[in-house]
């Protein structure tokens, strides 16, 4: 690759230059600020970008502000012409790559145009400058080794720690035994997984088993129910007979019974059908009996002669009955009414008081006419108004006296509240008193007039009488004297001793007028209290004894009239009483019974005469019933009384009756009794015949036998009602099988039986377990998830440490593609890069050294004619210097095939003798026809040491200027 | 003559594990590996729902040794539901349920026909349409051969001809081969319908007549992507209509997210939230892979700024509680060759290193892992895209540790 041209816009002091470049050597000369860096930086920037601004080194941006950047024209043996345009824009500036055939290119396809080298790596290797060589020896030895065994490129360092990074990376995934790195944790989780797995298929194998089992299980469970149902049968069986057995004894036993029983039939009910009939025989032969009996009784029994004449006679007397009985109630009434009449009069005698037959015979002939009796009323009225008088003349006396007695007791109290000696003396005082204050009151109206300015001090009075209030008050209050005495004599000795400090006041005496006339004027009321009294008193006793006399006058007025009445009261009394005793009569005490008596008398006279006329009536009656008894005493030929006549009569007419009667029943009775005996007769002859058919029944002649065959028979059917019993249970037991076997024999098959059974139930249960302990696991079988999720697991476990994997193979991958680059730079391109350096270092040395190798320890050393080595260290500077040198031009030598890229030079001979850099310019000749070179240097004679060298005068470009052709 | 309906399906792998799976929690692994029986069950409910005339099954119900009682015992129930509504079934079987395992067989039911290890010719009378279904079960695990010849040409020009046939076309080498046969050898069978198992990517290989891979009902692998599902036919003689009916409960897809003009972590969460959004509204529960693309420098630098792994849990976290859920096993960024690090001459050197590596020796170099005695067993041989993975991974590697520490 060659740069044909620049084209600045503009980059530092630089602006709007063109510079145009040769194959070979290029010398850029230039005094020191004359802008040489500038260029070199400039095709730097374009090619690999504006320095990033943390990069910390010059942009270069335009002093004079114009358009940053410019153009680099290449040849490329590869793309032809190239023109790579870079300018401001982003922080590398934007890059716009111009190809021949007018297509254009960014920044990746500037890469591509680059061989992929970036700036480092291309200053590192293309590149170099005083400075990189005066820093030569400074390296140390490792270093220096190891960058010239990097070939000059950067980033080995990285290139190792990613490397180490890659490896620690891999170490931590996977180690080949390991246990811990993420993949062998992961293989192993994935192995017991792939375990598991095996398990759940191994599980899932004994599903077919398991299920060829159930089916076998159920074959066993079938052939052991079929088993069990066999035994059963035969267990019934046996049981069945053994059940049976002692019902077939009993069975054969009664059917021998019944065998021995002749008596085949007997009538229905025979022996009850039997008794009855012979309890109605005998009864019959009874009854038949009996009637012929009566039958001949009544024969008899019969009247002689015919009782219907006596019994009409009788029957017709008996008609007169009622008449019979008036007559007696006549007789009993017409005695009662006459007794009556007698005991009234008596009761009437009694009353008036008639004494004896004598008296009574007068009393009937007194005349009591009703003259008689108005003459003797009058009397009798008489008498009772005097009587009234009487009681009015006592009535008036009593209350009189009543009266008087009133008055004296007034009088008497009167005199008890007669005013005593004293009073009447204070009430004569009262005249003297009135005069005695009027005399006191003219006194004291004299003593004020002359005595009024001259007194004023009655202060002791005051004070002292004030003490005797309060001591009275006090007294009055409290109740005690004492103190109002007390009070009194304070009073008094204040008063005195008050009047002693007041002897200024001569007319004390003056003063005592005026008490003077209080104790008259109090007097004075008091008498004339007392005198009104006294008159009071006086008056009513007058008006009291005036009351007495009258009343005692009236009585004696009074007492006359009585007197006079009494009188006249006897008189009369007298009249009456002389006619009573006329009579027989004592005379009444009453006048008013007069009348009744009169009345009493007349009916006495009146009841003697009623009782003369029944006595008579009674008589005739008597006889009546006499002439009446006589006729029935014949009729009945019994002497009958009076009382019971009648009643004996109706008896015997009863009696008569009744005979008739029974006769005219008995002949009935008779008839009726023969047809009965007829009936029965018949009746009796159907019985026995019947009695005899039974017998023909029942096979007999007589009755025991009847009995006898009735026993028979009866035992007969209970034994065939047990045999049918037995008969029924063996029916309801069913068919039996007679086994074969003794008693003995039974028993023990019957426990064997149970044995069998109980073993056969046993293997049942069991199976049945097993059967359901299957299904329970083939059913969780068939839906167990487990399986499919482990499998899933396990799925994604090797899904992650297929990742895994892929992250180891990675980092394997970058690891060994490190590995093998620098096994690479060591094995293929080392040689041939020492081999290069080997010439150009002898060369530039002038054979001084024959090779530059690299020891064990991978460090180089040079070494002379003699085969002594030495270490780099150890050369001189400038032998130092030759040897970096002879490295990189074999470095840039071995890429030219691959990366062709100018070698750019910043004075590195300085140092150099002229000698040396002869053979430097030499070598440089020589490489020039495959490398071109863009030589920097401010040394005048280095623009002419090479003679087809392209000279540059830095300087002089600013004159130069021109626009960009683009 | 009238057409019949039929189903067609292949591949059931009942209660197989779903691979390529890591870090997922139990809950939802538990849901991802049901995802084949939900398949299943959909499928079932479909055929009951549908009542078709009658349903292929062309191998590998189970999933060989590794097949668990309660797959069989779910796909019994399967047979004992359709067999409850008529509906006939045809099996044959393939290479991971084949004959000769020494596995527990389950009593199927009557509707079932299962095919013998001899070529089988079946006739089935639907409403007077004669339909002659031929096919074989796999003897053992291994039919190399091929069995294609064996089926009879058809003959009779009423009735229709169905071939079930489990195997590879000739030259497919994604699956293991088995039983391989050729288009063209089929076509020239005059069959009216050639239903194929074996292959788990759904394909016609001819229209007609249809020769058709049905795929597998529920992808289980991050190889098997998309919705898988079975084919509901209608045929009649030289017409056939096929109906794609999806079954699986689980979508395994790629997704892409574009990345372009993102410069902010929570943009960016943003789109992965739209983008698996998206994802569930269309398909519902699943598990996905997200491919970032457009990534420019900023972008780059951004993730680069944090271990894809915390990005990955980040996400992971964001979508947990989103129902259904979809589960995102990966974050790829998709690189442009742009953003190529700065690289020094070593560095290149050591990249240009590995690029030469020929797959002999990338397996050299990782031998010590991938030939391990304890852990090879466990790990599946390594793919060319595998190693070009690795190979990419380590660069970025490279790039990210020599340039950082520049």
């Amino acid at each position: 690759m060659r740069i044909q041209k620049l084209v600045i816009y503009g980059f530092g002091q630089h602006e709007d230059i063109q510079i145009d470049l040769k194959d070979g050597i290029n010398v850029f000369f230039g005094l020191n600020e004359a802008g040489k860096t500038t260029i070199q930086q400039f095709i730097l920037s374009v090619l690999f970008g504006f320095p990033l601004r943390n990069q910390g080194l010059l942009r270069y941006e335009p002093k004079g502000g114009g358009k940053h950047g410019g153009q680099v024209h290449i040849l490329h043996p590869e793309f032809g012409k190239v023109i790579v345009e870079r300018t401001k824009g982003k922080s590398a500036g934007d890059v716009t790559v111009y190809f021949e055939n007018g297509a254009r290119g960014d920044e990746e396809t500037l890469k591509k145009v680059l061989y992929r080298y970036d700036r480092a790596s291309f200053e590192s290797i293309f590149s170099f400058t005083i400075l990189q060589l005066q820093n030569f020896d400074k390296m140390t030895e490792e270093e220096l080794s190891r960058t010239l065994l990097a070939s000059g490129t950067t980033g080995v360092d990285a290139m190792n720690k990613l490397e180490q990074r890659a490896s620690k990376e891999m170490n931590i995934l996977f180690k080949k035994s390991g246990k811990n790195p993420e993949m062998n944790i992961k293989i192993e989780e994935i192995r017991t997984l792939e375990q598991t797995l095996k398990e759940s298929r191994s599980q899932i194998d004994q599903y077919e088993p398991s299920i060829i089992r159930i089916s076998e299980i159920e074959q066993e469970l079938k052939r052991i129910h079929e088993e069990e149902s066999e035994l059963k049968i035969q267990n019934e069986q046996l049981a069945k007979y053994r059940q049976a057995k002692p019902l077939v004894e009993q069975q054969q036993e009664l059917k021998a019974k019944l065998s021995n029983i002749s008596q085949n039939s007997f009538p229905k009910e025979g022996i009850r059908r039997f008794e009855g009939l012979k309890d109605r025989v005998q009864e019959l032969t009874i009854q038949i009996t009996q009637l012929e009996q009566n039958i001949q009784q009544s024969k008899g029994q019969a009247f002689e002669k015919d009782p219907n004449e006596h019994i009409k006679q009788l029957e017709s007397t008996l008609a007169k009955e009622s008449e019979w009985h008036h007559l007696k109630l006549r007789k009993q009434q017409l005695a009662n009414e006459r007794d009556q009449a007698t005991r009234d009069i008596e009761q009437q005698m009694r009353l008036i008081g008639i004494k004896d037959k004598e008296h009574f015979s007068r009393v009937v002939k007194m005349d009591v006419s009703l003259q008689k009796e108005e003459h003797f009323q009058n009397i009798v009225n008489d008498l009772s108004q005097v009587d009234e008088s009487m009681r009015y003349e006592n009535q008036g006396l009593s209350r009189l006296q009543s009266e008087l007695e009133e008055s004296n007791r007034n009088l008497a109290e009167l005199k008890e509240e007669a005013p005593t000696n004293e009073e009447i003396e204070l009430a004569s005082k009262k005249a003297a008193l009135v005069n005695q204050l009027a005399e006191l009151k003219a006194l004291q109206h004299v003593s004020q007039i002359s005595e009024e300015s001259s007194n004023k001090s009655n202060i002791p009075f005051m004070v002292s009488g004030l003490i005797l209030l309060t001591s009275i008050i006090g007294a009055a209050l409290i109740g005690n004297w004492l103190i109002a005495s007390f009070g009194l004599v304070l009073a008094g000795i204040i008063l005195f001793l008050l009047m002693k400090g007041n002897q200024s006041t001569p007319q004390a005496k003056k003063k005592d007028y005026r008490e003077d006339i209080t104790n008259v004027e109090q007097e004075l009321v008091k008498a004339e209290q007392m005198a009104n009294k006294v008159m009071n008193f006086n008056g009513k006793q007058k008006q009291l004894l005036d009351q007495q006399a009258e009343k005692q006058h009236v009585r004696a007025k009074l007492s006359e009239n009585l007197t006079r009445l009494t009188e006249k009261k006897r008189e009369a009394n007298q009249h009456l009483n002389e006619f009573l005793m006329a009579y027989g009569f004592d005379g009444l005490t009453q006048t008013q019974l007069f009348t009744e008596l009169f009345k009493r008398i007349r009916l006495i006279q009146e009841l003697h005469q009623t009782i003369a006329q029944k006595a008579s009536e009674h008589q005739k009656v008597i006889e009546e019933i006499h002439h009446q008894i006589a006729m029935m005493t014949e009729l009945t030929g019994e002497t009958l009384n009076e009382n019971n006549a009648y009643h004996r009569l109706r008896e015997i007419t009863n009696e008569w009756k009744n005979r008739q009667n029974k006769q005219v029943f008995a002949e009935e009775k008779t008839n009726e009794w023969n047809q009965q005996l007829s009936e029965k007769q018949k009746l009796l002859e159907v019985q026995t015949n019947e009695i005899d058919a039974l017998w023909v029944e029942a096979a007999v002649s007589d009755e025991a036998a009847f009995y006898e065959a009735d026993a028979a028979y009866q035992t007969k059917q209970s034994l065939q009602q047990e045999l049918n019993a037995i008969e029924m249970q063996l029916h309801s037991i069913g068919e039996i099988v007679q086994p074969q076997l003794s008693e003995e024999e039974q028993n023990g098959y019957l426990e064997n039986m149970d044995d069998q059974i109980a073993s056969l139930e046993k293997m049942r249960h069991e199976l049945l377990d097993e059967r359901a302990m299957l299904k329970q696991q083939t059913n969780s079988l068939l839906s167990d998830e487990h399986y499919g999720n482990v499998l899933q697991q396990f799925e994604q476990k090797k899904t992650e440490l297929a990742e895994l994997a892929h992250k180891w193979a990675v980092n394997k991958a970058v690891m060994e593609a490190i590995k093998q680059t620098m096994d690479n730079l060591k094995e293929k391109r080392l040689p041939f890069v020492l081999e290069k350096a080997q010439q150009f270092f002898t060369h530039l040395t002038g054979n001084r050294y024959e090779t530059l190798e690299v020891n064990e320890e991978g460090i180089f050393e040079a070494v002379n004619p003699q085969g002594i080595r030495f270490r780099l260290a150890e050369l001189s500077q400038a032998t130092k210097e030759q040897a970096y040198i002879s490295l990189r031009f074999a470095l840039a030598e071995s890429l030219i095939e691959t990366v062709p890229l100018p070698v750019i030079m910043d004075d590195p001979f300085v140092h150099f003798d002229q000698y040396r850099v002869n053979q430097m310019v030499q070598l440089m000749s020589h490489l020039e026809s495959n490398h071109q070179f863009l030589y920097f240097t401010c040394h005048e004679e280095m623009k002419s040491i090479w003679p087809k060298a392209h000279v540059i005068d830095v300087a002089a470009l600013q004159k130069e200027r021109s626009v960009p052709s683009i | 003559m009238s057409a019949i309906r039929f189903f067609h399906a292949a591949d059931l792998h009942l209660d197989s594990p779903f691979k390529g799976v890591s870090s997922m929690p139990a809950d939802q692994l538990k849901s991802l590996r049901e995802s084949t029986f939900n398949a299943f069950q959909s499928l079932i409910d479909f055929t009951v729902q549908e009542k078709p005339d009658f349903l292929l099954i062309v191998g590998d119900i189970y999933d060989g040794e590794d097949r668990s009682l309660r797959a069989q015992h779910k796909f019994q129930q399967g047979m004992e539901l359709l067999n409850k509504h008529q509906i006939p079934v045809f099996i044959s079987y393939g290479n991971h349920d084949h004959l000769g395992g020494k596995w527990t067989r389950f009593q199927l039911p009557d509707n079932v026909h299962v095919f013998d290890k001899k070529l089988e010719k079946k006739l089935i009378q639907i409403r007077q349409q004669d339909v002659y279904i031929s096919g074989f079960s796999y003897k053992e695990r291994h039919v190399k051969d091929s069995m294609s010849s064996l089926f009879e040409e058809a003959t009779q020009d009423e009735a229709l001809y169905i071939g079930m046939l489990h195997g590879s076309l000739a030259g497919d080498t994604t699956h293991a081969v088995y039983a391989p046969f050729t288009k063209d050898e089929l076509i020239s069978k005059k069959y009216d319908y050639w239903a194929l198992g074996h292959i788990h990517k759904r394909q016609v290989i001819h229209a007609e007549p249809p020769i058709v891979y049905s795929g597998n009902i529920q992808s289980r692998h991050r190889n098997e992507k998309g919705i898988k599902g079975f084919y509901d036919v209608s045929l009649e003689k030289g017409q056939s209509a096929l109906t794609f009916v999806p079954t699986s409960s689980i979508i395994y897809d790629e997704v892409i997210c574009s990345c372009k003009d993102i410069v902010h972590a929570n943009e960016w969460f943003e789109a992965m939230d739209e983008v698996i959004d998206r994802f569930r509204s269309e398909h519902g529960a699943g598990v996905v892979e997200v491919l970032l693309t457009e990534i420019d420098v900023q972008t780059h630098a951004m993730f680069e700024a944090t271990p894809m792994d915390e990005w990955l849990s980040m996400i992971r976290e964001n979508q947990e509680f989103k129902d259904p859920h979809v589960w995102v096993q990966s974050i790829t960024l998709e690189m442009p060759e742009t953003i190529e690090m700065e690289s020094s001459g070593l560095t290149e050197q050591v990249l240009s290193i590995m690029e030469s590596w020929d797959t002999q020796e990338w397996k050299e170099i990782v031998s010590d892992v991938y030939q391990h005695s304890r852990s090879s067993r466990f790990m599946d041989k390594l793919t060319e895209d595998e190693y070009k993975d690795i190979e990419q991974n380590a660069r970025a590697f490279i790039h990210r540790e020599l340039t950082v520490k520049e």
